[in-house]
């Protein structure tokens, strides 16, 4: 029965990409619309964690940086490379406040604002936080990056990947199991791009334990995250609709009991 | 030289010389004396050669004893003894005698002398003048009936042909020998008693009886070839001859039967007899008459069974009517020669019983073939259009339950009771009961009151019922469908029978809910109106069948311990439609299964290429190795049902109840703690888009 993994990852998949779409693409056109933003932007465009990390605080690198691996880097790159220039018409950049070393700079877009925190350090003004719908960057990031690792790798069908995004527990019980590989290479599993999209909530942080969730009026998805050696891995997704949900996890776990045997 | 010589010398001497008188009156001296002193060759010598022949002859020393202590036969010394006279004609003379013993009233005696070289005594009679009782005569019998008493007693044949007449001989004695039979205990041992005796006799023919207890016996004998014979006692219950007689000819058609030979029987009994009775047995009554014989002790009965009155026997224009008695029942015969004429058992006659008889055997015969229109055809009104009405399948099950027993069964002599009055009978066995009546001169069955413990019942009531219980039955057991579709009302039909196909019978667990081995139970029936319920219970274990009317008895529900067929089998045919349906990728079968639910939020909302593709990847669930699990079915409301792939896999489906059967509202899968509603997963793929 692949029926119900396939639809299952889909989903999942599709959650996945949504919240990168949320958590990037708005990323993306805000910061190069502002012209204070032009060097982070630039640093960015370049793909060069060096110019990056010279664009943003050393706690903004430490927290958020370090958490996006290279490839996650050049996506960006890429992603403002694909679409420079001026600010949409009607978005609108705001006039910074300042109050001494710290500065922020509001973005309004059709998709609801933006703050842009900058903090003067090293004699120059730097990011230090991206807030957004009661996102922080700074403290959302690394959770967020872990989900759409996850997430990606699922949309490309990359078994490794998607392990290595999970908790030992979910990469062991699932994502370890024989039989995955067809049902993540099929062709709907990467149609992540049409993904609804769900706005995010403030990420839950209880110790090691994290969860983010996407939703709008009828629908959900949770990810539950779990520190472990001190990155964020996904632990299980909830997804619900009209009042039902079902754990991507358990579903899953039966679903590979129920496949059938390679006799 | 023996004193009888001497003295026959000394007649013979006075007679030579002309004293006749004398001479005779000498001769009977010396006989009277011979005979005082038990001297048998004395006694001889004084008597004639008719006298010899018809007495003496056959009498031996402890007979002339017994002979001696009769009335006239022995003089005692004391008696008083006065020559009244004597004549003498030609070659015969007569002395008269007057004997008084004690102060007895003077007996005359007449001593009859006829001259055989020499005069000797022919015959004594006592009282010519009153009971004119001739000693020869009375002497002869005696000795006849104690040597036949004695031949009975010994089983010596040689000296009962000789103590009987031709008749007794032949009709009796001959044919007692050749079957060496054992002879009815009764009047015929009894020693007749000499001195008790009342004895009337004439030339040819003389009795003598004499009372045991209140019974008075009379020994009947004639004179056959000079010499007396037995030739019948008479007892209370009538000619030892003609029961005997009468009792052989019965034996031979008893032993005949027994010996299943069929052209003994024929002898045995009279050309009309067999016309009117035997020829009516059917053929199964030779096999089950010979049974019933082998049961009874093994082999055909010798002599009178226990446990029978002593035989009444009466002789009329028909032959010899002989009654018998045992216990309640009555058995009378009627004996035409030799051969059976007539058998009348409590007063109707066995050609009657061998019709009903037939009737009966002929109707366990056709249950057990199964046979309804042979059934109906044997049975009248209501009982007949009941037979009629019967399924061909209920019946072949009513064919084989009966076909273990014996129809014999149905006899009515199988500790039961019959009654027969006119056109009418009735058959009982405990309170079973069966009427028949006779229709255009037949035996036919009218009706049956058959005993359930709920209450007794009317067979032609019952069989409409029991029906489709039987069809159930066989239908369950041969897994075929269309046969319970048959006899099932709408509802259970829509329910379950609609639903399936032979070979899901099984799977369904129909078989569990349905009680098997229908011979084994005790049925009990309720009708109420156009309802009715049969409860059914064996081995602790019991169900009950629920039937309507409607124009027809139809099956609605059956329990067996508590589970509804309906319902159990109704969700397990479900459960395996909408499983097959996934497995085989059948949309069209899904949405058939699913409830109204199901259907509108979840798979007429999936697009139709994911639709396709879900079922079409069904190919996890291997339904071919599964086997039914644990079924939830409330009287109202979802069901589930449970399929158990392995012991940690198994699938529930949930069922909604719509248009009187259940369908498929959610699957839920079980991977030992894990489950997973596909009706919830399908519900929140569809919401987040996954089309």
């Amino acid at each position: 029965m692949n029926v119900r993994p396939r639809t299952a990852l889909l989903t999942a998949a599709t959650v996945a990409v949504a919240a990168a779409g949320v958590a990037f693409h708005e990323l993306r056109d805000t910061v190069s619309l502002h012209l204070r933003l032009k060097a982070v932007v630039d640093a960015l465009r370049t793909g060069r964690r060096d110019a990056v990390r010279d664009a943003v605080t050393a706690d903004f690198d430490r927290r958020l940086l370090a958490a996006l691996d290279d490839r996650l880097l050049a996506d960006v790159a890429r992603a403002l490379e694909a679409r420079p220039g001026a600010p949409a018409a009607e978005a609108a950049i705001g006039e910074p406040t300042v109050a001494g070393d710290v500065s922020t700079l509001l973005f309004t877009s059709p998709r609801g604002g933006l703050a842009f925190d900058f903090r003067r350090e090293r004699g120059e003004w730097r990011l230090s936080d991206i807030r957004f719908a009661g996102l922080e960057a700074r403290r959302d990031g690394p959770v967020a990056l872990a989900v759409f690792a996850w997430a990606r790798a699922l949309g490309e069908g990359d078994l490794a990947g998607v392990r290595d995004a999970s908790s030992a527990a979910f990469a062991r019980e699932v994502w370890s199991k024989p039989g995955l590989e067809p049902c993540l290479q099929r062709p709907e599993a990467r149609r992540a791009s049409e993904a609804p999209r769900l706005e995010p909530r403030p990420v839950r942080l209880e110790g090691n334990a994290a969860a983010l969730r996407l939703e709008d009026a009828t629908r959900w998805l949770e990810f539950r995250c779990v520190r472990e050696d001190g990155a964020w891995k996904v632990d299980d997704v909830t997804i619900a609709a009209d009042g039902e949900a079902i754990g991507l996890r358990e579903t899953l776990r039966v679903l590979l009991a129920f496949r059938k045997e390679d006799k | 030289v023996s004193r009888a010589a001497a003295v026959l010398a000394a007649a013979a001497a006075l007679a030579s010389a002309g004293c006749a008188p004398l001479a005779a009156q000498l001769s009977a001296l010396g006989f009277a004396q011979s005979l005082g002193e038990a001297d048998l060759e004395g006694v001889r010598a004084h008597s004639t050669a008719r006298l010899n022949r018809e007495l003496w002859d056959d009498v031996d020393a402890a007979l002339v004893n017994r002979l001696r202590r009769h009335k006239g036969m022995g003089t005692p010394p004391e008696s008083n003894v006065r020559l009244l006279g004597t004549t003498v004609d030609g070659p015969c003379a007569e002395i008269g005698l007057s004997v008084e013993v004690g102060g007895a009233a003077p007996m005359v005696l007449r001593v009859g002398m006829a001259y055989e070289d020499g005069w000797r005594v022919d015959d004594i009679v006592v009282n010519p003048q009153a009971e004119r009782l001739s000693l020869r005569a009375l002497g002869g019998c005696i000795v006849a009936a104690v040597r036949f008493s004695e031949g009975l007693q010994n089983r010596d044949f040689d000296a009962l042909r000789r103590a009987s007449s031709a008749d007794l001989r032949t009709r009796v004695v001959e044919e007692v020998a050749a079957l060496d039979w054992r002879w009815p205990d009764g009047p015929a041992r009894a020693a007749p008693d000499v001195a008790q005796q009342g004895f009337t006799g004439g030339e040819d023919a003389a009795c003598f009886s004499w009372r045991v207890g209140n019974d008075v016996f009379t020994y009947r004998l004639v004179r056959e070839d000079g010499r007396w014979r037995m030739d019948d006692v008479d007892g209370p219950g009538g000619s030892l001859k003609l029961t005997i007689v009468a009792a052989l000819a019965a034996w031979r058609v008893v032993d005949a039967v027994a010996k299943g030979d069929r052209e003994a029987l024929r002898e045995a009994v009279t050309p009309g007899f067999h016309e009117r009775a035997i020829s009516k047995l059917p053929e199964e009554a030779w096999s089950l008459a010979r049974a019933a014989f082998e049961a009874g002790g093994g082999g055909p009965m010798r002599g009178f069974g226990a446990g029978a009155s002593w035989p009444a026997v009466r002789e009329s224009e028909r032959g010899i009517e002989i009654a018998v008695d045992f216990g309640p029942h009555r058995l009378e015969a009627v004996v035409a020669g030799r051969r059976v004429d007539e058998v009348r058992f409590d007063g109707v006659s066995v050609a009657e019983h061998a019709e009903i008889f037939a009737l009966l055997l002929a109707y366990a015969q056709a249950a057990g073939r199964g046979d309804r229109e042979a059934l109906a055809r044997l049975s009248t009104g209501a009982l007949a259009a009941a037979w009629t009405g019967m399924h061909p399948e209920g019946m072949a099950l009513v064919s084989r339950l009966l076909g273990a027993r014996r129809p014999a069964s149905l006899e009515p002599a199988a500790g039961g009771d019959f009654r027969l009055d006119g056109d009418a009978a009735v058959l009982t066995a405990g309170a079973f009961e069966a009427r028949l009546e006779r229709v255009d001169g037949r035996w036919r069955v009218a009706g049956a009151t058959v005993p359930l413990p709920g209450g007794a019942m009317e067979l032609a009531e019952l069989l409409p019922l029991a029906d489709p219980l039987l069809v159930l039955f066989a239908g369950v057991e041969s897994r075929r469908v269309a046969l319970l579709r048959e006899v099932s009302t709408p509802a259970l039909n829509a329910m379950v029978w609609n639903l399936v196909e032979d070979e899901m019978l099984d799977r369904a667990g129909v078989r569990e809910a349905t009680p098997a081995a229908p011979a084994a139970f005790t049925y009990a029936v309720r009708v109420d109106g156009n309802a009715a319920e049969i409860r059914v219970e064996a081995d602790g274990r019991s169900g009950r069948v629920r039937l309507l009317r409607d124009g027809r008895w139809r099956l609605d529900d059956a329990e067996w311990e508590g589970t509804s067929l309906r319902r159990a089998a109704g969700a397990a045919v479900a459960g395996w439609r909408f499983g097959q349906a996934l497995q085989r990728g059948d949309l069209a079968a899904l949405r058939a299964e699913a409830s109204t639910r199901l259907r509108e939020d979840v798979i007429d909302k999936v697009s139709v290429e994911n639709r396709k593709a879900a079922v079409g990847g069904a190919d996890g669930i291997d339904l071919d190795g599964a086997r039914l699990g644990r079924l939830d079915f409330p009287e109202s409301g979802p069901a589930t049902a449970e399929i158990l792939l392995s012991r940690d896999r198994r699938i529930v489906f949930h069922f909604a109840l719509e248009k009187g059967r259940y369908h498929a509202d959610d699957v839920v899968l079980h991977a030992g703690p894990d489950s997973l509603s596909l009706r919830r997963a399908l519900k929140v793929g569809v919401a987040f888009g996954g089309r």
